[in-house]
Formats: structure tokens, sequence, C-alpha cells
């Protein structure tokens, strides 16, 4: 063999060990790397970085590999080591050839000595890579590995992935229903999940699966494997519910099924405002709605009922109209068009109409809402509505009363025309609607009397009452005395709480309005009695928004002779028992025994006391959203072990779960008072 | 002969070896405690629990003198008290606020704690063993209600603090309801059942006719903790009322019920005619001032006042017998429910379960022993009052051996060296 | 002292004043059977106003379609909460009829479901003794309306007692008569309102 082709097998043997030897290094970086990061509980990222890190460090390594491109270069570094060869093998790498060279240059054995020091440099480096791989993958105490196929970048090793917690992240994707169309959402380890109810929620970690038991509600549910970790799949129920997690380690991870409530529409109808009576049920009207929803409206559309008949005789009639496909819109608004005519209504007849919109909840739902309903109604030929137009039936015996703001208009025209009249047709005229305006604050005189819950007043007595001047509640309270003689039972019925002033103190202002305005118009000056006549229309408007009053005939108010029927029912009642009622235990006391059962617990076992508390916020859910918040920040403080949140965070659920405390000054034993 | 030199040889082994010793000595004192050879300490409150295990263990400890800088608790207060009782001298100096806490279990199913404090200095800051509750305002007594507390309670300033223990539960028994079926007993009987209390009932609907409890008899305080007479129809019931309040059962009457001359007897005031509650406009809410009211006259000697508006005394009370009475000027309660606005119900609800409670009969609440809820006065109690002089006792020590051993040990050796040296040894 | 008062539920749909004799019939039973001070006339009263709360029960009958305004719903259901109880008829005393389906779907808005009440509940035995439950009406009986015979009345219970109180079997038209007629009468059918009225003072 020649001293050139001996240099050529040393360097391929040279190449070689550097590249074994950037392996070693590479490993050791990146085991050692991987093994930090995983015992710090870094994420499953960081094993990508111990990989690249491992490379990194390879790469250096390789960097003497351009060196052994030269021959020159590798006899160079045998000459280094043999001085004996004086060169005679540099020079034969150059390409010289000669015997003599030939001979000097393997007249020294050099090739076994240097890939003994080849060699030998290399045992450090595989010694370091082999210490590093034995401490990451086998754990001496134990005998088992200590590090797993979490990792995947090492090994995949089953025996590996029993040793990873699998409760240690546990990640949370919650997609929402398809309806409600919206992304999904990602967590990592939270306390709670809130979803829309419906929504498809996966629970993801690293670890053996079989090492996981799930329940939700205490109903099991089965974990899967996926990839190295597990998965648990779950729907968000409609009521709030935990979810355990259960390693064969001991360890119990709880997470809150929070749902969020799909909201049914709002809607409002805006046309018609109000309630309203026809004379004829004839021409069209528009109705007009705003609809409104927290994901999607489906569709939506106005109701109409109609209910014909009096007495014990009805019927009813009931129609959809102006249907309007909403696919998902958050608002819209909703207009249709009525003919009363084509509806066939008849004296009578009540029409009420209402808007409804139904969500497209397609999992609980569709969830309908409803606007307020309008009456309309068609009054009968034999009644008018005197006051207000905003009125159920008419009274029975109603006359032909011009309702104020008629009376209004006609005293304007009244006004208008006054300097053409001669002074007896403007009395004769004024005295007319006088007459009206006396007829008026007559049924007003009915309603203010009537409230304190006498009959009806006579004629007389309704004449009386309207002739009579302006009228305090108590001349009001005294006539009422006058009337029945009993005014004082009648009124401690009401618990000495006079309803006059609390009910019909703007119908007594209109009152006292018109017999300002019938004064003014007796004496024939009509100018002068508009300004009261349009307070007395303020005055009723404002009884009417205030509550609504009906100037109509009320049913004839039977009073009983109590005395005379006291006792003398044939029948005798029994003996009844009263069941016995249990104390009634308030939940908010329950809570309040059990978070003070969890403040005992706080200091002894904080994971145990933060489940109590998730526990305790899936109860809370349904009825006290403000404590259920406190809660979860209470169990997430606790979880982060955060001993500055702590305090604060309990006081919070204390304050909301309680009453805060009461001060009082002083400390006599029986507290100046029970409050 | 032998020379002086010679002679010095064996003067410098002796102090070789004293200075082995002394040095042998300074290392054992070093390894004891130094407190435990003084004879008298100084030391600060705040540091006592520390030095109290050195104090007690040490028998030459003849005098402690206590810097007040915060309040000694009940462990430290006892182990002073020991150290008195075993001949050691305790004084102690230093300006600590009064401060007085007690904790009572409201009479009350709700189990509300009611917490009694006065301090001279103020605001205290009250806090159970779950966190801070409140700051409060004590300087003339302050009382605090409140739902729940935990573990041992502070009320405190700065490191002076007085604490209690988390009351005891108290056990409850039935409340008895007279009167006739009106709203107002019907409402009384919910706001009690809702409170928690476990109502029994009697509501005569016709002669002869009543809708009532089983076992509704006998009436005594091992069964019921109060009786409440709304009105007459708890004249059948006065003989065995009047027996009950002796054995120290609870009353509230009505006003109504005075005119039992039984009830009337034990009742701490009469009623005068009934005045018609306040006009209220429709949107005022009804308060205890706009009922109805029969104002309570003629308070008797040892009744007191709980309850006035401006129309006159609304609930009085006094003790008869063994037992508590009320009486409620108060008529058609129910309206304070029912027409109270947002907060009505709870109010009523809450003012009927707190007159019951108030004549419950208390039943054997053991005080709290531990005497941290007066700190300073179980303080005076173990140490007497504060010493009028503030002279610290030296901290220095007192035995004269470790400066003996500090003076040998350069000695010897400065000496040892000399000698050596004038022997021209090196 | 309060006086018990009959009051009569005013609402913005419908007929609410449908049956005007059942007041003074009911408090005539009252006062015939019973020692409850009753006030000798009814009230009415509108559900949106603040005097609902005057009178912790109340009744509601009609026979239109039941919508209640936003102030109705909230206000009944403060009474409810306080502890009013509403008792209401169909005077329809049809289940198919447009007062029960309206009535009871704003009654199921505001109240929570509705639910059957046993036969067995103390209401049936709070004066006389209704063993099998809700008396019968004449109407059921003649086979109007519904054509049934209602078994039961329903409601919804609150902390052990009611505090709505529904009836399909039109006792407004039952006790919708003058009470002097009572004397014509071999059995007073207005027993059960009786019964309700000290079921609602004394529970």
């Amino acid at each position: 063999m020649t001293a050139h082709t001996r240099l050529l097998q040393l360097r391929r043997f040279l190449q070689a060990a550097l590249v074994a030897r950037a392996i070693f290094v590479g490993a050791s970086i990146a085991l050692g790397l991987f093994a930090v990061a995983r015992l710090g509980g870094a994420p499953s990222w960081s094993v990508v970085v111990a990989v690249l890190a491992g490379l990194a460090g390879a790469g250096a390594f390789l960097r003497p590999l351009r060196l052994l491109r030269s021959l020159s270069n590798v006899a160079l570094w045998v000459e280094e080591r043999t001085p004996s060869l004086r060169y005679a093998l540099v020079t034969v790498a150059d390409g010289v050839h000669s015997p003599a060279l030939e001979a000097q240059a393997l007249g020294t054995v050099w090739w076994s000595d240097v890939r003994t020091i080849v060699l030998r440099s290399l045992i450090k480096p595989a010694v370091v890579a082999l210490v590093v791989a034995v401490i990451v993958l086998w754990n001496p105490f134990t005998g088992r590995f200590l590090l797993g196929s979490g990792a995947g970048a090492i090994s995949g090793s089953g025996a590996a992935a029993q040793n990873v917690d699998p409760l240690a992240v546990v990640h949370v994707v919650v997609t929402p229903p398809a309806y409600a169309g919206k992304q999904p959402t990602r967590a990592d380890d939270p306390t709670s999940v809130e979803a829309l109810v419906g929504s498809a929620i996966a629970l993801t970690g690293d670890g053996n699966a079989a090492l996981l038991t799930a329940t939700a509600d205490s109903a099991s549910r089965s974990i899967a494997p996926r990839g190295s970790g597990w998965s648990l799949s779950l729907t968000m129920p409609a009521r709030p519910a935990i979810v355990k997690l259960h390693s064969s380690k001991g360890r119990d991870r709880l997470f809150v099924l929070a749902p969020i409530a799909d909201a049914v529409p709002v809607v409002t109808l805006l046309l018609p405002a109000h309630d309203t009576i026809v004379r004829r049920a004839t021409g069209r009207f528009a109705l007009h709605a705003q609809v409104r929803d927290d994901i999607g409206l489906r569709d939506a559309a106005f109701e109409l009922v109609i209910s014909s008949g009096t007495g014990e005789n009805f019927t009813f009639r009931s129609a959809t109209i102006g249907h309007l496909v909403l696919s998902g819109t958050i608002e819209s608004a909703l207009d249709a068009r009525i003919s009363l005519d084509s509806l066939q209504l008849k004296p009578g007849d009540i029409l009420q109409l209402r808007a409804v919109a139904r969500d497209g909840n397609t999992v609980n739902g569709p969830g309908l809402g409803a606007s307020e309903t309008r009456s309309i109604r068609v009054a009968r030929a034999d009644e008018y509505d005197s006051v207000a137009v905003d009125a159920a039936p008419p009274p029975d015996t109603g006359g032909q009363v011009l309702s104020q703001r008629m009376l209004i208009m006609l005293t304007e025209a009244l006004v208008k025309r006054q300097r053409t009249l001669s002074h007896a047709v403007l009395l004769e005229e004024s005295l007319r609607i006088a007459s009206d305006e006396r007829k008026l604050r007559k049924r007003v005189g009915d309603v203010v009397f009537q409230r304190m819950g006498a009959d009806p007043l006579s004629e007389e007595g309704a004449e009386d009452l309207a002739s009579r001047g302006k009228l305090t509640p108590e001349d009001i309270v005294r006539l009422a005395d006058s009337v029945t003689g009993t005014a004082g039972n009648v009124m401690d019925v009401e618990g000495d709480e006079t309803p006059i002033l609390a009910i019909n103190k703007p119908l007594l202002e209109a009152f006292n309005a018109m017999w300002e305005a019938g004064r003014s118009l007796e004496v024939g000056e009509p100018a002068k009695a508009l300004p009261p006549m349009r307070i007395a229309l303020a005055a009723i408007e404002k009884a009417r928004q205030a509550e609504r009053i009906y100037l109509r005939g009320r049913p004839g108010t039977e009073i009983v002779d109590i005395t005379k029927v006291r006792l003398t029912g044939k029948d005798k009642g029994v003996q009844s028992i009263r069941e016995v009622r249990p104390p009634i235990d308030p939940v908010a006391r329950r809570r309040s025994a059990t978070f003070e059962r969890v403040t005992n617990l706080m200091a002894r076992d904080p994971e145990a006391a933060a489940d109590s508390l998730l526990l305790l916020r899936v109860e809370a859910l349904t009825d006290a959203p403000a404590l259920a918040a406190a809660l979860d920040d209470a169990a997430k403080a606790l979880r982060k072990h955060d001993n500055s949140a702590i305090p604060l965070m309990w006081m919070r659920v204390r304050r909301v779960l309680g009453d805060p405390p009461v001060q009082r000054a002083g400390i006599a034993p029986w507290q100046g008072g029970l409050r | 002969m032998r020379s002086r030199a010679e002679l010095r040889i064996p003067v410098e082994w002796v102090l070789r070896a004293a200075l082995i010793a002394a040095l042998a000595f300074a290392l054992w004192r070093s390894l004891e405690s130094d407190e435990s050879h003084a004879a008298g300490r100084a030391l600060d409150a705040s540091g006592l629990t520390g030095a109290l295990s050195g104090l007690l263990a040490n028998p030459s400890v003849s005098s402690v003198d206590l810097t007040l800088d915060a309040m000694p608790t009940q462990v430290e207060r006892d182990a002073l008290r020991a150290m008195r009782r075993a001949g050691v001298t305790v004084n102690w100096h230093g300006v600590a606020p009064a401060l007085a806490l007690e904790a009572d279990r409201l009479r009350d199913p709700e189990g509300r704690t009611r917490l009694l404090m006065k301090g001279e200095t103020t605001p205290l800051a009250l806090a159970d063993s779950a966190g801070v509750l409140d700051t409060v305002n004590a300087a003339s007594g302050a009382s605090v209600d409140i739902q729940s507390v935990v573990g041992q309670v502070r009320a405190g300033h700065g490191r002076f603090a007085a604490s209690v223990r988390e009351p005891e539960s108290v056990p409850l028994h039935a409340v008895l309801v007279l009167g006739r079926a009106d709203w107002d007993s019907k409402f009384v009987m919910s706001a009690l059942s809702e409170a928690g209390w476990t109502v029994r009932a009697k509501i005569p609907t016709a002669p002869g006719v009543a809708v009532s409890d089983k076992d509704l008899l006998p009436l005594d305080t091992s069964r019921y903790d109060v009786v409440i007479a709304l009105d007459t129809t708890a004249g059948d019931f006065a003989p065995a009322i009047a027996r009950f309040v002796a054995q120290g059962g609870g009353l509230i009457a009505g006003a109504e019920a005075l005119g039992i001359q039984s009830l009337r007897a034990l009742a701490p005031s009469s009623a005068q005619e009934r005045r018609p509650g306040r006009i209220l406009l429709a949107e005022d809410s009804v308060t205890p001032r706009d009922l109805p009211l029969r104002a309570l006259t003629a308070l008797r000697g040892d009744a007191v006042a709980l309850e006035r508006v401006p129309a006159g005394i609304t609930v009085a009370a006094r003790r008869a017998g063994l037992g508590r009475v009320i009486t409620v000027g108060y008529d058609e309660s129910w309206r304070w429910r029912m027409l109270g606005g947002s907060s009505g119900l709870a109010a009523h609800r809450r003012w009927w379960s707190s007159a019951v409670g108030a004549v419950a009969p208390e039943r054997g609440i053991a005080p709290d022993p531990s005497g941290d809820g007066a700190p300073l006065a179980a303080l005076i109690d173990v140490l007497g009052p504060a010493s009028a002089s503030s002279a610290k006792a030296s901290n220095a020590p007192t035995n004269p051996l470790p400066i003996i051993i500090l003076l040998i040990i350069p000695g010897a050796l400065l000496i040892e060296t000399a000698s050596r040296r004038f022997r021209g040894v090196p | 002292m309060t006086d018990f008062v009959f009051a009569t539920a005013q609402y913005e749909s419908g007929d609410w004043d449908s049956a005007p004799l059942v007041p003074s019939n009911v408090i005539d039973s009252v006062a015939r059977y019973t020692s409850i001070a009753v006030a000798p006339s009814g009230v009415v009263v509108p559900l949106s106003s603040p005097s609902l709360f005057r009178y912790p029960l109340i009744y509601l009958t009609g026979h239109l379609p039941v919508r209640f305004s936003p102030a109705e719903r909230g206000n009944l259901q403060k009474y409810a909460e306080r502890g009013g109880l509403l008792f209401v008829d169909d005077h329809n005393h049809d289940i198919d009829g447009v007062f029960h389906k309206t009535a009871t779907e704003e009654l199921t808005r505001t109240y929570g479901a509705i639910h059957p009440i046993s036969n067995k509940h103390p209401l049936y035995r709070a004066f006389f003794v209704f063993e099998d439950g809700p008396p019968t009406t004449s109407h059921e009986l003649n086979g109007w309306g519904d054509n049934l015979v209602h078994k039961t009345l329903s409601g919804v219970e609150r902390n052990g007692r009611l505090v709505l109180l529904y009836s399909s079997k039109d006792y407004s038209s039952e006790w919708g008569y003058h009470p002097e007629n009572k004397r014509f009468m071999s059995v007073d059918n207005t027993k059960f309102a009786v019964n309700i009225v000290t079921y609602a003072l004394t529970r």
C-alpha cells in the first residue's frame, strides 16, 4: 500500500471520526436541554428548540471537515504527530512520487498511531453523550424512564409515556355550534369553560390516556388516546356541570362547564304605538317593529288574534302577516301594512297584534321573542269613548260626550270666529261647549270617585259632584263620607292609605281645570277657557300614562251586608292541620356554610379548596352570576398560589355571598333597635 | 542550679495550658446560649415569643422588664405569670391601647355573628382567619353584625389587637304564633319561616275551627323559644304564656294583644289608640314609620324603648321572670313586606327574626376563656399595672467570668511569647 | 288589624271584568262560614299598579287573550316573591281557548313552569274538606267549553306555598250570581272559594 493510499484511508477515517464526534456532542446538547426543559415544565415546543440546539452544536463540530478536503492538511496533521517523517508524507500528498520518498513516508508506522489518537479523542464525547442519555432516559431511583414519549422527539417509547403527568397541562378547544357562526377558541388550564349551549369542547393533554378517567356530572366519559396524548370530547350542556379528570397517579382536575344561554330575541313593537278604538273597521295602517338577537335571527312576523263576541260567546281567529326570513341577522326591522277591511271586523271585535321573532338556535331553540300586544277595538254603534281614545270597552250607558281634545278644538274654532259673532250667538255656542265640558267633567268625577272604592255615582250624585267647584282631596273624602256613610270603613280596607292622592291626583287636577274652563265658557269667554282645558287634557294624558284608566262603566259593586250574613252558613268548617313546614334553608346560608368549610380547608389543602370552590360555582352559575364570577377568581388565585390575591378574592366572595357587615354605634345590650 | 531561663520554661507551659483552657472555655461558652446566663432581661413584647424558651429554661433569670410594643398573647401572658409565680420579677411599661372585642352568635337561624368592640385607637381593622372583614370606628363602642366569621376574629390597630374565637352555634327552638286569620299573622309566619325559624301557629278561622299545627302543646321552653301573641285570639293561651315567660321563654305581644289582662301584666308598656299610617303617593315605599301605629306608652320602670318614630315608641322590652317580653306598636306590619319596595321583603323578614332573637332565651353559651378579647385588661390582671420606672435592666452580663477569660487569653499569649523571646527561643 | 279585601285584577288586555258578581259572592261566603274579618265589597286593582301589593290575594279572569305588559309582568313577579297569591280562572272553560293558551303562556313566562296541584294539597282542607280535589262546576258537567271535567287545578309553589293557582274549571261562571240567590241552592257551590281565601290567609 502506498503512502498516498494510506493518506486517503486516514482522511476517510478522520472524516468519520469528526462526524461521530459531532453526533455525540449534538446528542449531548439536545438531550441535556430537553431534560432541563421538561423538568422545568416547559411547553412541548421546547423539544424542537432542544433538537435545533443539538443540530447547531453538531454543525459547529463538523466545521473541521472543510480542512480534510485537502490531503496536504491530513499529511501535515500526521507529520505534526510523527516528526520522523520529515515532511515526506506532505511531499507525497502534494503528488510527488519517488521510491525514496515512498520509503521515507512508509518508514515509520504512523497510521496505527494516528488511528489510536483519533479513537481516543472520541471517548470523551461518547461518554458524555452516554451519561446524558442515561440521565435523561432512565431514573436510577425508580428504575423507570424519567421522561416519556410526550416529548415525542426522543423515542416515543411507551414506557416514557407512562411517566408524563397527563394532567400537567390541559388544553381546551371550544367550537361554538354551527348556527352561531363563530370561530373556535383555545385555552390552557382554565378553571372553567364558558361557551354557548351545544358547543363542542375538546380537552387534550400529553401522557397516556389509559392513566386517566373522566366524569361529567357523575357520569363517566371515555378518554381517547390522541397521538402521544389524550383527548376528551364533550358538548356544553344546558345546565352548569363539573368535569372531573382523575389520573391514576392520584391527581384530580376539575373544570366547570358554564353554559351561556342563547337569549331569546328582543322584539319591540313601534307601530301602532298605542291601543286604539276605531269607529269603523276600514282603512290600512302600518305595522313596524324592531327585532334583535344576541346570536342571529331566523325569522320574524306579526301575529294577529281577532276576538269576536260578547258574554259567554266568543270566537277567535288568528293569522300571521309580514313574515320575514332573516338568515342569521343580528338586528332587523319588521314592517307590514294591514287592511282592516280585509279582516272583516265587526263592531265589538278586538284585534290584538304583536310582533314575534325566532332566533337561529338549532341546539335548544329556537328562542321565541314577542313584543307587547296592541289592541285595536271596533266600537259598537251605541257607544262612544268619551275622554281617551286609548280605552277598553266603553261604558254601557255612555252618552254622546265629546273628548277633551275635541272640546278644545271646538273652543279654538269658536275663538277664531268670535269677532264675527254676536254676543248672544257666542254665548249660546260657548254654553253648548260648557255643557259638554260639564258632562266630561262628570265622567272624570266618576273615575275619581270610583277609585275610592265606592259605588259609581248616581246621576244625581254625579250632577252634584260635577256642579261643585274645585275639590281638594279632603273635599272628596268628605263627599265620599256623605254619599256612602261608611266611607271610613271603606277607606279602612285600603289600610288608611288614601288612594286619592296616590292614584287620581292628575285626574283631580283635570277635574279642577275643567271646572275653571266651564266657568269661562258659561260666561261666554272661550279664550279664557282654553288654558285650563289644555291643562285638563295634559292631566288626563298624564293620568292615562301613569296608569291605564279606562273611562268606561264599571261593573256595579255589590256591598255585602257582612253583619247580616256572618256565620249563617249551614256548613261548618273543619279543624285544619297546618302542615309542618320545615325551616326554609336559604340557599345563601348553605353556600355560606360551604364557603366556611372551604376556608378552613384552604390552609391544609389549597387544591381541594379550589376544587370545592368550583363545585360551589357550578351551583351558583344558575342563580347567582356575581357569586359564580367571584368564586372562579378565588379558585384561580388558589390554584396559582397567589397569596396576595387570595385575601382580596376571599373578601369579594364573602361580600357577594352574604350581606355586608352591618355596623352600629354603641354596644348597648338591647342594641337600641332591632334592625 | 537551674538558670532563670530554665525556670521560665515550666511557667511558659503553664501559660500555654491556661491559654488552651481559656480558649476551650470560650469555645464552650460560645456554644451555649448567651441568654442562659442573664440574671435580668429587658425585652420587647414583639420579641417575647422567641425569647420565652430561653427565659423559662434559665433559672438564673431574676427579672424581666417588658416594653409593650405589641400586645402579648394569652400564651405569653401565661408564661409571664408562671415566671412571676416562680419568683422572677416581671415588670412592664409602655402605652398600650385599651381594646375589647366580643363575639356573640345571634339567636337567629341565619347564625349571624355580632361583634361588639371598643378601642381607644381607631379605626380598628376587623379580620378573621379568612381575611379582612371591615374597618370600624369604635372609640365609643360599636357593634358589627356579620353573616359569618371563620376561626379567630381579630380587631386591632397595628400590633395591638384583641382577638376572640368564632362563637359556637346556638340551639334554637320553635316559635308559636297566635293571631287571627289575617295578613299580619300570615306574613309574620312567612317571615319567620323564611328566616329559618320553626314556626307553629294557631289561627282561628271560625268559632271552634282553627288552622293549627299538630302537637301545639305543651307550651314550655323545651319546645319553644318565643310566643308571638298578635291579638286577643291568644287569650286561651294567656295562663300558659305567663308560665312560659316565667320559665325564661320570650314573648312578643302585639299592641292589640295587650287587651288580654295577663299579657298586659307582663308587658313593658301599654298602647295608645291606633293612628293611621302615612298617606302614600304611588311611587312611595312603605317603611315602618309609615305603618299604622299604636304608640307605646306608660313604660314600666324596668322597661326599655327599643325603637321610636316621631309619633312615639314603637317597640319596648322588659324582663319578666326569667324571660323577656317585647311589645310591638306597629300595626299591619305586612304592608312593609308587600309595599316596602325592593328592600321591604328582606327588611320585614329580618326585623321579625331579630325581634324573636331578642327575646329568645340564651342557652348556655360558654364565653371565650382566652381573655384575648380584652388583652390589656388580661395583662394587667396577670402582671399588674404598668411599671412607673422605665429604666431598663442592664443588658450587659453581670457575670465577670467572660471578662476574665478575655483578659487571660491575650495576657497568657503575650507573656508566653515574651518569655520565649527573652530566652532566645524563636 | 286588616280586613280581608277581595281584589279583582285589571289587566290591559282582555275582559278582566267579565265576572262582576264573583267578588260579592266570595265575600258573602267568607262572612257566612268564617269569622275572618272581611271588607263588604271588593276592589279592582290594575296589575301594573303599586296598589297590587295591598291585596295579597288577587283574582284574575276573562275570556279574551291575556298579554301582560312589562309592568304587569314585573309587578306579578315581585308579588309572588313577596308572598302574594294570584288566582286565575279561565272564564272560557276551554283549554283549547285563547284565554287558556295566552294566559298560561304569559303565566309561565312570569312564574315559571305551571304544574298540576295534587288533590291532597292543603288547599283542599284549608276550611272545608274536598276529598276529590277541586269541586266540579256545572259548566264542566254540561259539557261546555272543552267538554272536559278537569280533575286538578294547576299552580306554582314557592317556599312550600302556592303563589299561583290556575283553574280551567270556570269558577267565574259558577260563582257569578248574586249572593242572595244562595238561599235557593241545596249546596253552596262557593265553599271552595272559602278554602282559597283561608289558604291564602293562613299559609
